[in-house]
């Protein structure tokens, strides 16, 4: 028992349209996973419930032994599927912020990253474009030395060029102890850094082993697998 | 980190508020000096006047807006992203919202009564003032005991009235987030819900314990012969208030983090 995010049965429903439907997951620290599905499958609902953004309706979600709280909530990094910062905050500030609230977080490293983005401390939030604005979120979830980074759509809706940067960013910053759960639909862009992988189909999961295993099984790569099990019919 | 998310929240209403004070004090200040050198029926002195009442209004509003606004955009929109995911006790983000809400309703009522003297205070003559408050409380026997009682009793239940209604808000909010869908509306319709609730619930005490009566005063007063007897009646009438408006508070405060801790629903 030295799993890291545990779930058993864990069932969310948004009044009648059912989110996650009895999902058990296990995973082992020091892991980078991809949480793989279509849009609608599930995937945000499931990184929610593990920073206790939404509670289950039925099931039992646990990081580390604890149920989704202050303790999880200090070993956890959570890279939102959108802006969280608050507008009138300059970036000095939210470092600052960072910095009071979380214990592993790099503050030299943030700046570093920043310095390397040309993002100034005096820089208002209200002014960033929304690419600067995503670049600076993930610095700040990178700069932690967090045991398990929960990334919801990292690479969505950004170009080529920024997708590579956002996954040199994930690959050359976490914590190698700990855990990264991305989740995507673009899975061509993560398959090279991906231990395992978790396939996500109408609230449920249907498959779910390392990306070695399924590539031998399957006889292709995870980006053919998951066109394959994904294709509209 | 309770203290860490109070310098945040107060980072913020700082912002927005202290710019404002200092508008209202600068236009007292003004429209003193307007009312000294007797400037009635002047242009400017009237638009003076006007902007004053205006800023008076707005900071009045603004106040409502921000406890209304700090707690909807701060825990149950995007920034509920970050607050919601750092390592604190939801009952600590909601306390640091209503302390930073209740510390700037409270200045910015002594905002305006500086604002007030300072326009009465040019055409006030105030040893007359002086000489008629020395007399008043000459005449009704008042202590500086009395006074210091009845001071400090007014001053806890008015910001027990504060804080009440500050948590009243959170709360229907927080009733509102549980629906669904057009949660502003159900925020809105929890309040008015809270509001008859809590009427009935006023009227039925009062029925009980006399001394929520609205008529407990005035037949109190009525069987005294000065003023300064019944000042530790009414003192003490004003404390048993401020402690059922502190036990609502309290109330209303363990609902609405029970609320955020089971219900939460950031969608």
């Amino acid at each position: 028992m030295n799993e890291l995010v545990h779930l058993s049965g864990v069932t969310k429903s948004y009044g009648r349209q059912a989110a996650l439907l009895d999902v058990n997951l296990d995973l082992q620290p020091g892991r980078i996973v991809g949480l793989l599905g279509p849009n609608g499958a599930g995937k945000t609902t499931l990184i929610k419930l593990l920073n206790g953004l939404l509670q289950p309706d039925a099931g039992v979600v646990e990081i580390d032994g604890k149920a989704p709280g202050v303790y999880t909530k200090a070993i956890v990094s959570y890279l939102p599927d959108r802006t969280y910062l608050a507008e009138w905050m300059k970036v000095g500030q939210v470092l600052d912020l960072f910095q009071d609230f979380y214990a592993d977080f790099d503050r030299p490293r943030a700046e570093a990253m920043c310095d390397s983005l040309h993002i100034q401390q005096s820089m208002k939030i209200k002014t960033m474009s929304k690419g600067t604005l995503e670049k600076m979120q993930l610095v700040l979830v990178m700069s932690r030395r967090a045991r398990l980074y929960l990334l919801d759509e990292p690479i969505a809706g950004v170009d080529p060029a920024a997708r590579d940067y956002i996954m040199d960013t994930i690959l050359s910053n976490y914590n190698p102890e700990g855990t990264v759960l991305i989740s995507t639909h673009l899975i061509a862009d993560v398959e090279r850094v991906l231990d395992e992988a978790v396939f996500l189909r109408e609230g449920r999961v249907i498959l779910h082993d390392t990306v070695d295993d399924i590539r031998e099984r399957e006889g292709m790569s995870l980006d053919e697998v998951f066109r394959a099990m994904f294709r509209m019919i | 980190m309770f203290g860490k998310l109070c310098k945040l929240e107060m980072r913020y209403v700082m912002r927005n508020f202290l710019p404002i004070w200092g508008v209202v004090l600068v236009l007292a200040a003004l429209n003193g000096v307007a009312f000294s050198l007797d400037l009635d029926g002047n242009t400017a002195f009237g638009l003076l006047l006007t902007a004053l009442v205006g800023v008076l209004i707005a900071m009045a509003v603004l106040c409502l807006v921000l406890v209304v606004q700090r707690f909807y955009e701060g825990l149950l929109k995007n920034e509920g992203y970050l607050m919601f995911t750092l390592p604190v006790k939801t009952g600590s983000l909601i306390l640091s919202k209503g302390l930073a809400a209740l510390v700037v309703m409270v200045v910015s009522g002594i905002v305006g009564v500086l604002a007030f003297a300072l326009v009465a205070g040019r055409v006030l003559d105030w040893s007359v003032l002086s000489e008629s408050v020395t007399y008043l409380f000459q005449e009704s026997g008042a202590t500086a005991g009395n006074l210091t009682l009845i001071t400090l009793a007014t001053v806890l239940l008015a910001l027990m009235v504060v804080a009440f209604h500050i948590q009243m808000i959170y709360l229907a909010q927080a009733i509102g987030h549980m629906a669904s869908s057009h949660r502003v509306g159900m925020s809105v319709l929890a309040y008015l819900a809270i509001s008859v609730v809590l009427s009935t619930m006023g009227n039925l005490l009062s029925n009980v314990v006399s001394v929520l009566s609205e008529d407990y005063l005035l037949d109190l007063m009525e069987g005294y012969e000065t003023l300064a007897e019944c000042i530790p009646t009414i003192a003490g009438a004003e404390l048993v208030n401020a402690a059922l408006y502190l036990a609502g508070t309290v109330l209303f405060f363990f609902l609405t983090r029970y609320i955020l801790d089971t219900r939460l629903n950031l969608e």
